[in-house]
């Protein structure tokens, strides 16, 4: 009997390195962040794109909401540092907030984000980091992070925010690099057949 | 205090803070019982060795333009490990040197592919993650989970069942292959199990720290014990706690996972030396 053990022992062996040929652990972690968004939420909504379009619905539905809100106050505020504890809206409880945390927890929530959206789709978020944009020539469109290096500040995470209409580019806005906090609910667009995951901020803070 | 408790609640809420404690516990276990035998076999160096392999071939992977770089990181990782224990003695190239040329050579190769042939925008932070593991551990899914625990229990099944013949494969081989037992064979399952070991772990701890996920512990119990099987038990257990120990304050204190799991096995080491300092001084 011990013998047969023995013998399926390097049986046993070959399958665990052939589990682990099937897994995708360290190449994942090399992906870009890009493409980490678009396979992570892409296959998502294949497997469940009813239960997506729920949860679009609401994240759509408190989206507007913080819409409506903003529209009552200013949304974005470049004033002196103490001007974050005064920004409307600043001080209430938000689902998420990430402002809170340390480095390692909020790049990993952020990760976590962009790999399960639909676990997040509708809570509202408050997070720091830095502002950056990019934008697309041939869609014409601009896009807005706030990025969250990792505790090594070797690897960063960027969250795409929309700040509410009306607000131009780059009067609006501070510059590449400025720390920021943001303050908004998780949803989603589509653009191109491709899901993407955004804050749909009611303020963005020069901190 | 009740700040720090709801803190902890609440980081623990989140599933991927399970998952890392989970894989790292039983990454930790792993390395620290193959590591008395490495340590002892005089290849402490062979985990900083083969996870510079690994990284090489993972540049190669990119460059191949693998989605899944583990069809060849796993195969040439394993291949070098049983190159350097099974043949490594025979080898006119032996024991140190040999770890040394293609530990250095494959860094070197592998930071160069990846520069030529960049396979993302950020090679900075390819090179940072796969080098010091980063937050990796802590962006696990659950299949990575459940891959991590069937490899720990074959892993810890393949020790467990060859543990007398680990045993004196690591003190006499020679005594062993004169008693006519296939030490070739024995070594070789060492050889894979490390290899396992090595690219397991460098989701947590990348592949720099990795040696010292290996010898670290067995070190510290080497301080307090004498027998194999002591050391070995001593070992399991200082690494466990030193994983744990590190992971919780690096959740909790935004610490880099990797270097602080390291860090708390440097303390213990310290704190084993000196009770083994003061145990030999009670006794004389």
């Amino acid at each position: 009997m011990r013998k047969y053990i023995k013998g399926a022992v390097p049986v046993l062996l070959a399958g665990a390195m052939l589990c682990s040929c099937s897994d995708n652990t360290i190449a994942d972690r090399n992906t870009m962040i890009d493409d980490i968004i678009n396979e992570a939420v892409s296959s998502a909504e294949a497997e469940n794109s009813a239960a997506i379009s729920s949860v679009e619905e609401k994240a759509a539905e408190a989206a507007s909401k913080a819409e409506t809100t903003t529209a009552a106050v200013t949304a974005v505020t470049k004033n002196s540092p103490s001007s974050q504890e005064n920004a409307p809206g600043m001080n209430e409880p938000v689902d998420m907030d990430l402002t809170t945390m340390n480095a390692t927890m909020i790049y990993s929530i952020i990760y976590d984000l962009m790999i399960k959206p639909n676990d997040y789709y509708g809570k509202s978020f408050m997070v720091d980091g830095y502002f950056d944009t990019m934008s697309n020539d041939e869609l014409g469109t601009r896009y807005f992070f706030v990025v969250v290096p990792d505790a090594t500040a070797c690897c960063v995470q960027g969250l795409e925010f929309k700040l509410p209409e009306g607000k131009v580019y780059p009067d609006d806005f501070p510059e590449p690099g400025t720390d920021i906090r943001v303050r908004g609910v998780l949803g989603s667009y589509e653009e191109l057949g491709q899901s993407y995951a955004y804050i749909q901020a009611d303020t963005m803070t020069v901190l | 205090m009740n700040e720090f408790a709801e803190k902890l609640q609440l980081y623990f809420s989140y599933p991927f803070v399970w998952y890392a404690l989970i894989v790292g516990l039983l990454i930790a276990l792993c390395s620290s019982l193959l590591g008395v035998t490495l340590v002892l076999k005089r290849f402490s160096y062979i985990g900083d060795g083969l996870s510079h392999v690994a990284f090489g071939a993972m540049a190669v992977a990119g460059l191949v333009g693998l989605t899944n770089d583990m069809y060849i990181v796993l195969p040439i990782t394993v291949l070098s490990a049983v190159l350097l224990l099974r043949t490594g003695q025979n080898a006119k190239i032996n024991g140190d040197a040999a770890i040394a040329m293609i530990s250095v050579g494959a860094l070197a190769v592998g930071y160069m592919l990846m520069n030529v042939f960049p396979s993302s925008a950020n090679i900075t932070g390819d090179v940072c993650t796969t080098l010091f593991g980063s937050t990796s551990i802590l962006t696990l899914k659950e299949t990575d989970v459940i891959v991590c625990i069937i490899m720990s229990i074959v892993v810890i099944a393949a020790f467990l069942l060859f543990y007398h013949k680990i045993f004196a494969v690591t003190f006499d081989e020679n005594f062993m292959k004169a008693a006519g037992v296939k030490a070739g064979v024995y070594n070789l399952i060492i050889a894979i199990i490390t290899a396992l070991i090595i690219v397991l772990a460098m989701n947590l701890v990348g592949s720099l720290l990795i040696s010292a996920l290996i010898i670290f512990p067995a070190l510290s119990a080497m301080r307090l014990f004498r027998s194999f099987r002591s050391v070995v038990i001593c070992s399991a257990c200082v690494s466990v706690f030193c994983a744990g120990t590190g992971i919780f304050t690096s959740i909790m204190a935004g610490t880099p996972v990797g270097s602080t799991i390291v860090v708390t096995d440097i303390a213990v080491f310290f704190i084993f030396c000196l009770l083994s300092l003061f145990g030999r001084r009670k006794a004389g």
